[in-house]
């Protein structure tokens, strides 16, 4: 995915919405800028399909070498898929965090929740700021 | 760090550097209320010899196995042999004064005895994984059930059986106290948990089960059928077990089938080579199934290899400690007992599978041939009819067991465990252990001083018998 069609959350999560059958649904990652922060990945967390979740809660923990670091949703709904095969693969994450990469999918049901997030442009001049 | 004291010279030094004309000055931002206004109520100090002398008084006033006496009490602590070995690597100074030796670049010697400690754990237990210990068996217990309910998906009740060890429970309680958990205790009427009530209350919101295998009374549980309740309701079953006890029975993994039994094993593993010592500093033993390790506390030591490729050993997987998942870790702990560790691996590999299961053999023998005996005299009788390990309840008709204990005391015997203190029901009872060490004069000695139905023996320079505060369990 190009990341300059994504939303991102100030927690570094980025979001892709695609509208299916009437619902829309979130596809969730966290940016190649908080991937490379966090240096060595070794275990990954991953939310359980069926859970509901609100916006910035956390949903999921990712482990490095050095530290353990939440993931929180940015979107308010329900967990309708996860990458399974991602915590056997964290490699994948790190090679390619906006494709094969990705952490979960969560349907929508609150769409305000989408009002806070930024675009790329938004979200690099951020993280141009925190360096 | 050298013990050297603040002569008043150097005090006066001391003040001076700061610009404080005396401790008082120095002490002034503490409010006068909260200050000791006299000086410590402590004796005249004594010279080394009077002080050799004097301590020499204190310690003849213990009666222990140490000091002689003959040991039949059990009860999660235990009189079993040490050979002279365990004692001599343990007391080497690179194992007996090392502090926290874990830096991989200079404490590989003590790495690789750790490493060796949890290879022969997870042999012992059938699981998967071992750490490389905790503070005791009681807190490994609870540590096991904070696992349980981390892991757990939101489950929030804990089981406890009634027949596990009562100051276990207590201490899974008192971890538990502040966390959205339940605990749900099932009786274990005749000596052994009543299976109808386990399933009864196992439900899809118990996050574990545990159960002790030998149990506190000595008891064998079912413990194949006790994990199949616990298991089918998708609850982890945490086994408390005797790890002499492994020489004959079941490894906790391996209850129900091969690999299909305990998901977390704990133990006491002061019975692997460390001296019984007024209850502590002991050994917390706990291992579990790979699929828990980022829940499991503690140390790990993993084996890895060194930029030339050689083998070496380091702390593992320490994300799951404290010092780095902070407020989600699983556990505060952040310690270990590397020096009893080092002591059952010595005690282990010492022994090797025969030599534990000839021990095992050894304690069921002789405790077999006591309770026996005793049930002759027509005085006493068994509480329970579930087959024993080591230990066994002792009923006495007359319900003279204060007597029975006093009369032991006179003898150089320590009779066994009052169960009264924990459950006025067993208030005729006492917990009878059997190690190893005891040899038949001792037991037939034991079944004579009991049956003599002494008087009370009065005074004498003897301690009273042991009494322990009633343990309320919530």
């Amino acid at each position: 995915m190009n990341p300059e069609s994504l939303l991102f959350a100030k927690t570094h999560e980025w979001v892709a919405v695609a509208e299916t059958g009437g619902e829309k649904v979130a596809t969730i990652g966290i940016s190649k800028h908080a991937v490379e922060a966090l240096t060595d990945l070794v275990f990954i967390e991953l939310p359980k399909v069926g859970r509901s979740v609100d916006a910035e809660e956390s949903f999921c923990e990712v482990e490095s070498v050095k530290a353990v670091s939440d993931v929180y949703s940015p979107v308010t709904g329900e967990v309708v898929e996860v990458n399974e095969p991602l915590a056997d693969q964290l490699e994948v994450l790190s090679d390619d965090p906006y494709g094969k990469g990705w952490i979960a999918k969560v349907k929508i049901t609150d769409e305000t929740s989408l009002a806070g997030l930024m675009d790329y442009e938004a979200y690099e001049k951020m993280c141009a700021e925190e360096a | 760090m050298p013990f050297t004291y603040n002569t008043e010279e150097d005090v006066a030094a001391m003040l001076q550097a700061i610009g404080v004309a005396s401790i008082e000055e120095l002490l002034e931002q503490v409010p006068a209320d909260f200050r000791l206004q006299r000086t410590l109520d402590l004796p005249q100090a004594m010279g080394e010899m009077e002080l050799d002398r004097h301590m020499r008084e204190l310690a003849g006033k213990n009666v222990g196995a140490a000091s002689g006496a003959v040991s039949y009490l059990g009860g999660g602590t235990y009189d079993h042999f040490i050979p002279a070995v365990v004692d001599t690597i343990a007391s080497r100074g690179e194992f007996y004064t090392s502090y926290t030796p874990y830096q991989a670049e200079v404490a590989q010697g003590n790495l690789q005895a750790m490493f060796e400690y949890q290879t022969l754990i997870t042999r012992l237990t059938g699981l998967d994984v071992s750490n490389c210990s905790l503070y005791d068996g009681a807190s490994a217990a609870a540590e096991a059930v904070m696992m349980a309910l981390a892991s757990g998906k939101g489950r929030t009740r804990v089981v406890l059986p009634a027949s596990v060890h009562p100051e276990y429970r207590q201490t899974i309680t008192t971890y538990v106290s502040c966390l959205d958990a339940e605990v749900v205790t099932v009786a274990a009427p005749n000596g052994v948990v009543d299976l109808d009530e386990l399933r009864s209350v196992v439900n899809d919101q118990t996050a574990c089960v545990v159960l002790q295998q030998p149990n506190f009374f000595g008891c064998v549980e079912d413990a194949d059928e006790a994990t199949r309740i616990t298991h089918a309701a998708g609850a982890l079953m945490i086994a408390a077990f005797d790890p002499i006890s492994l020489g004959l029975m079941k490894r906790p993994g391996d209850w129900v089938g091969v690999g299909e039994g305990a998901d977390i094993a704990v133990c006491e593993g002061q019975s692997l080579g460390t001296p019984m010592q007024y209850g502590g500093p002991f050994l917390g033993i706990l291992a579990c199934r790979e699929s828990l390790v980022r829940r499991m506390p503690g140390r790990i030591v993993g084996q890895t290899t060194d930029r030339r490729g050689k083998r070496c050993f380091v702390l593992t997987m320490q994300t799951r400690e404290q010092h780095i998942r902070r407020d989600k870790a699983t556990s505060n702990v952040c310690s270990n007992q590397a020096l009893f560790a080092l002591r059952a691996t010595v005690y282990l590999s010492l022994l090797g599978p025969e030599g534990l299961k000839e021990t095992a053999h050894l304690c069921l023998q002789k405790s077999r041939y006591l309770a026996e005996r005793l049930v002759e005299t027509d005085r006493f009788e068994l509480a329970f009819a579930a087959p024993t390990f080591k230990e066994f309840v002792l009923r006495d008709r007359q319900n003279k067991i204060d007597d029975l204990i006093a009369c032991g005391l006179a003898n150089d015997i320590l009779a066994g465990l009052p169960l009264g203190q924990f459950d006025p029901e067993l208030d005729d009872c006492l917990l009878v252990c059997v190690t190893e060490k005891r040899t038949r004069e001792e037991l037939d000695r034991f079944v004579e001083v009991l049956t003599q139905n002494a008087a009370h023996p009065n005074g004498g320079n003897r301690a009273k018998s042991p009494h322990f505060e009633p343990a309320s369990i919530a």
